[in-house]
């Protein structure tokens, strides 16, 4: 899976990844781990961080062909 | 301020260590009271645990748990084996226990997880009484006797199957078996406190789990209707 948290954190007003942890309620390290498709996030972790960079869930993330 | 649970997990391991480095120093009273808590906080913790918390952090901690218990066991198969079956000598009941005990916990946290109370209580009363019937056949094969004593085979049976429709009737009558088989094997608490613990975490512990879980089930699932 796929994700462009980290092209929407900054048409977000340049929000960094300590303050979309702080808002999502996680820690900095598992946004890196998102951003990097480490870590696949739960639906609900994934509707939180699409409600505070503004955009609809499909924006954010995108399965890729293999998946 | 709010310590994070990584550094709260790091303070129980010094704590565990300290205990441990201590025990011979401490007074004996005290040292049990202090592992008692220190060991248990962390089960209640986990149990209580109802806040969503980071996720990540859940599945770095439960996979490390998962890998530290397969640990746990090779170390012990390894000491069980070095000691005792290279040489021929059976093990004594506390490494049976120290095997067995947590593969049940294992087992039954699992089963209630993935297919949910009512299932896991229906199965865990068929295993036991199909156990108990097979126990009687093998004892006084097919005879009167074991028609008597297949009672219980029937009523464990029974109980299962209307526990599907009657979770809170189900849920109490596993707990009257419960009690009934303390009662009827009450010679138990005759035996090595080791053995002790592995008889009753094999019988009535998963019977006593599947009453509770069927009782909570009923609560829960009408609180859901009203």
């Amino acid at each position: 899976m796929k994700n462009k948290i980290k092209h929407h954190r900054f048409i977000k007003g340049e929000i960094t990844q300590q303050e979309l942890a702080e808002k999502a309620g996680v820690t900095r390290q598992t946004i890196i781990a998102i951003e990097k498709g480490a870590f696949n996030p739960s639906v609900r972790l994934a509707l939180k961080i699409s409600k505070i960079l503004e955009t609809e869930v499909e924006n954010l993330f995108f399965l890729e062909e293999n998946d | 301020m709010k310590i994070p649970e990584s550094v709260l997990r790091n303070i129980w391991i010094i704590l565990i260590s300290m205990l441990l480095f201590m025990a011979n120093v401490i007074p004996y009273p005290l040292f049990v009271l202090s592992a008692s808590v220190i060991l248990i906080s962390p089960v209640l913790l986990e149990l209580r645990r109802k806040k969503i918390i980071d996720e990540r952090q859940v599945q770095i901690s439960h996979f490390s748990s998962h890998i530290t218990f397969y640990v746990f066991l090779l170390l012990l198969f390894f000491v069980i084996n070095r000691e005792y079956i290279s040489k021929n000598i059976n093990p004594p009941p506390q490494f049976y226990m120290l095997v067995i005990v947590p593969f049940v916990v294992k087992m039954l946290i699992s089963l209630y997880k993935n297919y949910g109370p009512v299932p896991t209580a229906q199965w865990t009363g068929y295993f036991f009484s199909f156990f108990w019937l097979l126990f009687v056949v093998l004892s006084h094969g097919l005879s009167i006797a074991s028609l008597i004593e297949s009672i219980p085979f029937l009523i464990i049976f029974s109980v299962s199957l209307l526990s599907k429709k009657f979770p809170l009737a189900g849920g109490v009558l596993f707990f009257i078996i419960t009690v009934f088989i303390l009662v009827l094997f009450r010679g138990w608490w005759r035996f090595d406190i080791y053995v002790r613990l592995l008889m009753y975490s094999l019988i009535p512990l998963p019977l006593l789990a599947s009453s509770f879980a069927l009782v909570f089930y009923h609560f829960k699932e009408g609180k859901k209707d009203e």
